[in-house]
């Protein structure tokens, strides 16, 4: 199964340092082809279409959307959850693989703390845009209030608001203080005197000493450290917002782990939706090799078994409870109600499409790991629309069922964010190297060193 | 905008030609209406009327004043209590005192306020759609062209209307009067003549019941005595413990009704097969050796379904095992015939004198004097000079093949005065706005004859003339006001001649106008027995009506709408957006049928169908109705409006009128459907009618009830619990209510509509699922059984919309309520998400609309809504308050049923109570000890407090068997 | 005073020159691309105490969290909701956890600020011809001299372990 790094190598050939940085650094100089641009402009486009929505929305009222009453919750709570959940992948690469000593998730680790923040970004939109009265959103939030009245911390929101803010700013933090060494780098190799004072600002004036890599290795490790509770926090608290509850197929102990599941899950799915078409752009292939590649489709082929048995206790526990109201939701509601349609394909997507990898053919075939990934991103949106809204449209009173179908806007919004996401990592792609050019050197060091233990016996 | 000075009528009424006015106007307008209030209700010279009140306070502002008047609908009037801000009537409430309403209202009458602030009233006098003058007409009504004067308007039980026709009549010899209810008795009073040989009034005493039978007859719900008889029967229904029996209802009817859907045993019939059904129960009497009249051969012709044959068999047991404690009602759209066959066997049966007496009709001319169809040929004929058409509609309200907006054409001089421009307007030359009830002076009588007096809250706010003062005008009495004009007639009648005879009639006068009624004017009973013999014309109405039909062909059975009538409300948003009894369909009428027709036929909820009877077709949408004959399909008359003046009920629904015959008989025999291929999405609140084994709204037959009384044990009492008891002291407030007579009238609705300043989210708004209803009434049908659950708030001790909310928007009073801060709400929606009854609502958009006159309607002691929050069922937190503040500074403690909330005070059966727990001795807190008490979702220890009675039916053993038990 | 710079081709290179001088008991600081763990244990630098910084704040934050959501919810405005405990330990973990985490990433972030003396817009090392190599593929060691006369012996010793070249810097502004 693991083949020697010998055989099947995270760092194609043994590039000189000098080459290395040069390549990795070659995609902030260079200009971004000709697709790079179609690409920002049809993201452009939708990021307008975003703004546009969201100005109509809190203009016009939340009627706009399609919520009702009961599914009060719908799309933004959706698209809430699911960008969050992307959002995980970054920080349990950075985090989790480097206290675990993976070395492969050097090339990829940028790129996913980078697809993290971004991912959170969107996330954090929603939480304000589905209220009421968004402009009063900062009611969530402890400040000293004329009206005397705080947040009220049983809810669960609360702790979302804490959630999301803590993670947001500790994976900036992280990713920025990853980013210094190479920004130190650019400032001293950049080209143009503007370059040289942007990245001369942002580099916080590195030297790159021993002392400052003394403290800088240990200010890492303590947040790779904490980041890790917190990417299992996070998740589990966004899925109290619907465990504290008493809807059912909300009401459930099993969500927290589930929900991180498969919040890595699709974080994972998204990395090689975004990675694959990169790495092929920008001619990384030797970085980001075909075995970082097999690595990610190794964790989705895990996750997935994960959120499998989630489902597969949900099931289980609706039935075991006896409670009327759980089985008619798990067996008769999600099934064959009102958007049924959506449940089996998350079924499909979700359950079917990991099992491809349990054949390593398939697992290093680039394009099936695309598609694959991008069904499974699409599988983990229809997760989140069937424990929302197919939730909230059978409940405890028949009297009060009732479907729902979205509007143009809820529609436009989700493709916003889509757009809004790609635009700035599109940016980011262009103006930081998305690939860590320090670690790389570091890691080529060890390589090289290992290359010679290995010859010298020999 | 000019800004009028706000103590006149005059310049009010320029601000208010405009349909829209500003907020700043509005407020003018408020001062307005104090002044208004002073100059109207309050001593304005000349002018006087006493609050109902017999202590009166000071007008102190913000506390209401409630002034007695009387609302009539079709002739009938029911003593109401007004409720008035500053001289601004906010609030329709029952009169206790009042025969007709002992405190109760219809939703219909909840919702008259409304009407009064309708910024599509009609505001000025028109001729030929150029703008006149009231004296302009008064002239013109003062000098008729030659030509005899025809009068169109509603049946009147009015002595003040009475006396002014007479002297029309004096003055116009040849003057015929058309009495135009397209919803009328007629046949009731026709079916009198053949028992009794005069028009006689049913007065149903159902305090003495224990078994009535109601032969297509909606007695709970929309006949015209039902507000008072569903007390009443509540009374009769209600249990205090399993010992008791309550009254068995039957009923017979096509389309479920309120009635219908709290009979222990419905048979659901075509509304044609009621009449055999009559004849069968008499003759069945017959057989069993009462007192009835030899039938005509073909009653022994007719032959019933076995199931319907042991229905009426047992029925006749029933009757005769409880004779003298019994009564038959017949429907008010029954022939003569079923009426007449009605009196003969409540005589059979001992009723008569008991359960049911007879005394003079309440109507003027009960029979009428001239019909529609005269009027149409007598206008062709050109024997018509002048047509006056007061407060009717019988250019949209009648048979088309009368023709009625050409009759009126062709008329020399026409005059409509109406509250609003309507189809009838169009085709008159004049056009005059009139008085709403809350402007106007005038008496009427109550079906049972007591005499009711209608008082004005509000001088008119445009001006407009009441009827009374139109029909003055015609009768020569040129510049007496209203009140002037009801004095007179009653200056005689209220006091005895002699020397203090002024101060006498004063007295007599302002007791009679803060009751609101003459007590003691109730028409004395009739030592009325029917015929020996069944009259001739009779007979001959039973061979026709009898003889078996052609083929059987599908039947139509029109119906006045429980919400818009016969279409005279259709303009009130309140009404259009009210979920109707049964079907909970809002926002148009639809074809109802059942279930198994509609399978038969393909058609599906919306599926736009095809009627035709005879040359006349209708498309209308079909809805299934669970229970619903299957021979028979329904359609409620009201709806189809045209009348562009009338925004809101302008092309709403079907017009059932198309369908009517020559006759105007609402059973159209014979009709054909046929499915089209559209579909319309039709606007409902309730999707889901089947409980899905759930043990929701509890219901028991009387016999397993008594055997297992303690059957809701697994639906009330301490549940374990890992989190503390919430310990809360002082009142505590709580509520119950007895589903075993809820008729799911919901007039309730309404009410805590007009109470709580609910908004109207329009048909799409109720498709998309925002109905705003702080109450609503949930109905499951189980085996065509209906248990009508009204939910509203819970108020959970143990909330969990409470603990979920972020900011504190909502949270728990000390006294046990479940508070919505609005100021605090930011809109997350997760207090509704997590609401297990699901009866939070939300502001999606912004529904306030302060522009318009309809906000003048709005309750001052209650936040308007704002875009964005959260609102539900406050238990009237409002009227808790007030008492609380009452009872501190008159140093005493709140009484026990001080309290009363909008829903309690409106419901003609009295199924809510409302009340505090500590308050051991009233009804609320006797009702929830008994053991049919339950709460519902018991089991999810969110410890409600309002709990309900399980629905307790009382099926004859004879015809029960399994099926019948819920 | 006057920092003297050597550049070297490989970490080895600057390893060993390192141990060289360490030996000659000199005052060094070394500038790597990317961090080189042989050079601590070369320099014989001391552990960083930055751990200890990042943990009291992290208990600050977490302690101040808990605290202030009994304050808020159970002393200054004990309102009723859903008859749910005022003081819930329960429900106040999450927020308590999570401002721990913040804390401490806040704490650990600020620190090695401090602790590398980041944030400064300029260094005379900056002015040092070829020194950019310390940030691309140059290793470079810092000898900090002290008068000027011993200066040639440094440059000496320097020059024993042979350097790619040799450069002058001013002291730390």
């Amino acid at each position: 199964m693991t083949p020697t790094a010998a055989a099947d190598p995270i760092l194609v050939g043994a590039p000189t340092p000098g080459e290395l940085q040069d390549q990795l650094l070659a995609t902030t100089w260079g200009q971004g082809g000709r697709g790079w641009r179609i690409a920002f402009a049809i993201a452009g486009a939708l990021t307008l279409l975003l703004f546009g929505c969201i100005a109509y929305t809190v203009a016009t009222g939340i009627g706009v959307w399609g919520n009702n009453v009961p599914v009060a919750w719908a799309f933004g709570i959706i698209n809430f959850v699911w960008w969050i959940g992307i959002g995980h992948a970054g920080t349990f690469i950075s985090a989790i693989l480097y206290l675990l000593e993976q070395r492969w998730r050097t090339s990829i680790n940028r790129f996913a703390e980078a697809m993290t923040l971004f991912a959170v970004i969107q996330a954090g939109l929603f939480p304000l845009l589905h209220l009421g009265r968004p402009w009063f959103a900062y009611w969530l939030f402890p400040y000293p209030s004329v009206m005397g009245v705080w947040p009220q911390v049983r809810s669960a929101l609360p702790w979302d608001a804490a959630a999301i803010t803590t993670y947001f700013t500790v994976s900036l933090l992280f990713w920025f203080l990853g980013l210094v060494p190479d920004l130190a780098t650019l400032r001293d190799h950049a080209p143009t005197r503007r370059r040289r004072i942007l990245y001369g600002l942002l580099a916080l004036g590195w030297r790159g000493s021993a002392t400052a890599w003394r403290h800088y290795r240990a200010a890492y490790l303590i947040l790779a450290g904490i980041a890790t509770p917190l990417v299992v926090s996070v998740h589990s608290i966004v899925s109290s917002d619907f465990a504290i509850g008493l809807t059912p197929g909300w009401h459930s102990t099993i969500f927290p782990p589930f929900f991180v599941a498969g919040a890595i899950y699709s974080g994972f799915a998204m990395v090689l939706t975004l990675v694959i078409p990169t790495r092929a752009a920008f001619r990384l292939k030797n970085v980001i090799t075909v075995r970082h590649l097999e690595l990610c489709a190794c964790l989705l082929l895990v996750t997935g078994l994960l959120v499998a048995y989630g489902y597969t206790v949900e099931y289980f526990i609706a039935w075991y409870s006896g409670d009327e109201a759980e089985r008619y939701q798990f067996f008769h509601g999600r099934p064959f109600g009102p958007g049924s349609f959506v449940f089996w394909a998350m079924l499909a997507c979700n359950i079917l499409t990991p099992q491809l990898f349990w054949s390593r053919r398939l697992r290093r075939n680039v394009r099936v790991l695309f598609v694959a990934s991008i069904l499974i991103n699409v599988g983990m949106w229809a997760e989140r629309f069937v424990i929302i809204v197919q939730s909230l449209q059978r409940e405890y009173l028949p009297s009060g069922w009732r479907g729902y179908a979205p509007t143009w806007v809820d529609l436009s919004i989700l493709a916003g964010t889509l757009g809004f996401f790609s635009l700035l990592f599109l940016t980011f792609l262009r103006l930081l190297p998305f690939v860590a050019v320090a670690e790389m050197k570091e890691l080529r060091a060890e390589l090289a060193h290992e290359d010679a233990a290995h010859r010298g016996p020999a | 905008m000019s800004s009028p000075s706000p103590s006149l009528a005059e310049p009010l009424t320029d601000v208010l030609t405009r349909v829209e006015i500003r907020r700043r106007d509005a407020l003018k307008l408020l001062g307005a209406g104090i002044a208004l209030a002073k100059a109207g209700c309050m001593q304005a010279p000349g002018e006087e009327v006493l609050p109902y009140a017999h202590k009166m306070p000071e007008l102190s502002p913000g506390a209401p004043l409630w002034y007695a008047t009387s609302i009539v609908l079709d002739g009938y009037a029911t003593g109401v209590v007004v409720e008035s801000h500053e001289g601004r009537p906010t609030k329709i409430e029952g009169n206790p005192a009042h025969p007709a309403s002992l405190g109760g209202t219809s939703a219909i009458q909840q919702a008259s306020i409304l009407d009064l602030y309708d910024p599509d009233r009609a505001r000025v006098v028109e001729l030929a759609g150029m703008p006149s003058s009231w004296a302009r007409l008064a002239e013109q009504l003062g000098a008729l062209p030659p030509g005899p004067l025809w009068l169109v308007l509603p049946p009147q039980s009015s002595p003040l209307v009475a006396g002014l026709i007479a002297r029309i009549r004096e003055g116009h010899p040849g003057t015929r009067v058309v009495y135009h209810a397209p919803l009328g008795r007629g046949a009731a009073y026709r079916g009198a003549v053949h028992a009794f040989g005069a028009p006689l009034e049913v007065q149903l005493d159902l305090t003495r019941a224990d078994v009535v039978v109601a032969l297509d007859a909606d007695l709970l719900g929309a006949m015209h005595g039902a507000v008072r008889w569903a007390r009443d029967f509540a009374a009769r229904r209600h249990l205090d413990a399993p010992t008791d029996t309550p009254v068995r209802l039957y009923a017979i009817e096509p389309m479920v009704t309120p009635t219908g859907s709290l009979a222990d045993h419905r048979l659901a019939a075509p509304a044609r097969d009621v009449l055999p059904v009559a004849t069968a129960l008499l003759s069945e009497l017959g057989r069993r050796g009462r007192p009835v009249p030899p039938l005509p051969p073909v009653a022994a012709s007719v032959g019933l379904p076995p199931e319907r044959l042991r229905w009426v068999r047992a029925v006749a047991d029933d009757l005769i095992a409880h004779a003298g404690r019994s009564a038959v009602v017949v429907g008010d759209r029954q022939p003569a015939a079923c009426h007449a066959l009605g009196h003969w066997i409540n005589a059979a049966v001992g009723a008569l004198g008991a359960t049911v007496r007879l005394t003079a009709a309440a109507l003027d001319e009960p029979l009428g004097d001239a019909t529609l169809a005269d009027l149409a040929a007598a206008a062709r004929a050109g024997q018509i000079g002048t047509a006056a058409v007061l407060d009717c509609n019988p250019v949209y309200a009648s048979p088309p093949a009368l023709a009625i907006e050409a009759a009126l054409r062709a008329v020399p001089l026409t005059v409509h005065a109406t509250p609003q421009v309507d189809e009838t307007s169009r085709a008159c030359q004049w056009t005059a706005p009139l008085a709403h009830y809350l402007e106007a002076w005038g008496d009427a009588r109550a079906l049972d004859g007591t005499v009711s007096f209608v008082q004005p809250l509000i001088r008119p706010l445009y001006g407009a003339p009441s009827t009374v003062e139109i029909l003055a005008a015609l009768a020569g009495l040129r510049g007496k006001t209203g009140r002037a004009l009801l004095r007179e007639p009653w200056r005689p009648r209220l006091a005895a001649a002699g020397p203090a005879f002024d101060q006498a009639f004063e007295r007599a006068w302002t007791a009679a106008l803060g009751d609101g009624f003459l007590a003691g004017t109730a028409a004395p009973a009739l030592p009325a027995t029917p015929t020996a013999a069944l009259p001739a014309a009779l007979v001959a109405e039973l061979d026709r009506a009898l003889a078996p039909p052609a083929d059987d062909r599908l039947e139509l059975a029109l119906a006045g709408s429980p919400a818009v009538h016969d279409g005279r409300f259709a303009d009130n948003a309140w009404l259009q957006e009210l979920p109707q009894p049964m079907t909970s369909l809002t926002w148009s009428n639809a074809l109802l049928v059942s279930p198994r027709l509609a399978d038969r036929l393909d058609l599906a909820d919306g599926t736009v169908v095809r009627i035709r009877s005879g040359d006349r077709t209708l498309l209308a949408p079909a809805l299934r109705v669970p229970g619903h004959a299957d021979g028979s399909v329904t359609l409620e008359l009201g709806y189809g409006r045209r009348a562009p003046d009338q925004p809101i009920a302008d092309g709403v629904g079907v017009d059932g009128f198309a369908l009517l015959g020559a006759d105007g008989a609402l059973i159209v025999p014979a009709v054909d459907l046929a499915a089209t291929g559209q579909r319309r999405r039709l606007a409902r609140t309730q999707l889901e009618l089947d409980d899905h084994g759930r043990d929701l709204a509890l219901a028991a037959r009387l016999d397993d009830y008594r055997r297992d009384p303690d059957f809701t044990r697994e639906h009330r009492g301490p549940l374990p619990s890992l989190l503390p008891v919430p310990e809360r002291t002082g009142l505590q407030w709580a509520m119950t209510i007895d589903t075993t007579i809820c008729t799911g009238c919901s007039a309730c609705v309404i009410a805590c509509q007009a109470e709580n300043n609910v908004p109207v989210v329009g048909a799409d708004g109720v498709r998309r699922g925002r109905a705003m209803h702080w109450l609503r009434i949930d109905r499951y049908v189980a085996r065509e059984r209906v248990v009508h659950q009204p939910m509203l708030c819970q108020h959970c001790e143990m909330a969990p919309c409470e603990y979920v909310c972020p900011v504190y928007a909502t949270s728990h009073s000390p006294d046990g309520l479940n508070e919505m801060t609005y100021n605090r709400c930011v809109g997350t929606r997760f207090c509704s998400n997590n609401c297990p009854y699901k009866v939070r609502r939300f502001n999606w958009f912004n529904y306030n609309r302060p522009e318009t006159t309809a906000a003048l309607q709005h309750n001052p002691d209650v936040t308007v809504r704002d875009r964005g929050v959260m609102e539900k069922c406050t238990y009237c937190v409002q009227r808790i308050r007030g008492a609380e503040i009452q009872a501190r500074m008159e140093r005493r403690d709140v009484r026990p049923g001080e309290v009363v909330t909008a829903c309690q005070q409106a419901c003609p059966t009295g199924a809510i109570q409302f009340g505090a727990l500590g308050h051991a001795d009233t009804p609320m807190v006797k009702w929830r000890q008994q053991p049919r008490a339950y709460a519902v979702l018991h089991d999810l220890g969110t410890r409600p407090r309002t709990m309900y009675l399980a629905a307790i039916r009382n099926p004859n053993p004879a015809l029960d068997n399994d099926e019948d038990e819920p | 005073m006057t920092r003297l710079l050597a550049e070297y081709p490989t970490a080895d290179a600057l390893v060993g020159a390192v141990r060289v001088l360490r030996d000659q008991g000199y005052r060094l600081e070394a500038y790597t691309p990317y961090p080189v763990p042989e050079l601590d244990r070369a320099l014989a630098a001391p552990r960083s105490r930055l751990s200890y910084a990042a943990f009291l704040l992290g208990i600050f934050g977490a302690a101040a969290a808990y605290g202030g959501q009994w304050l808020i919810s159970a002393y200054l405005y004990p309102i009723d909701v859903g008859g749910r405990p005022l003081h819930f330990p329960l429900a106040f973990v999450p927020i308590t956890f999570e401002m721990g985490i913040l804390a401490t990433a806040l704490g650990a972030f600020a620190a090695v600020l401090v602790l590398a003396r980041l944030v400064v817009l300029w260094d005379p090392l900056f002015e040092v011809d070829g020194f950019a190599s310390a940030t691309g593929t140059g290793f470079w060691l810092e000898v900090r001299a002290g008068e000027p006369d011993v200066d040639a012996d440094i440059r000496a010793d320097l020059a024993a372990t042979d350097p790619v070249r040799i450069a002058e810097a001013g002291g730390p502004p």
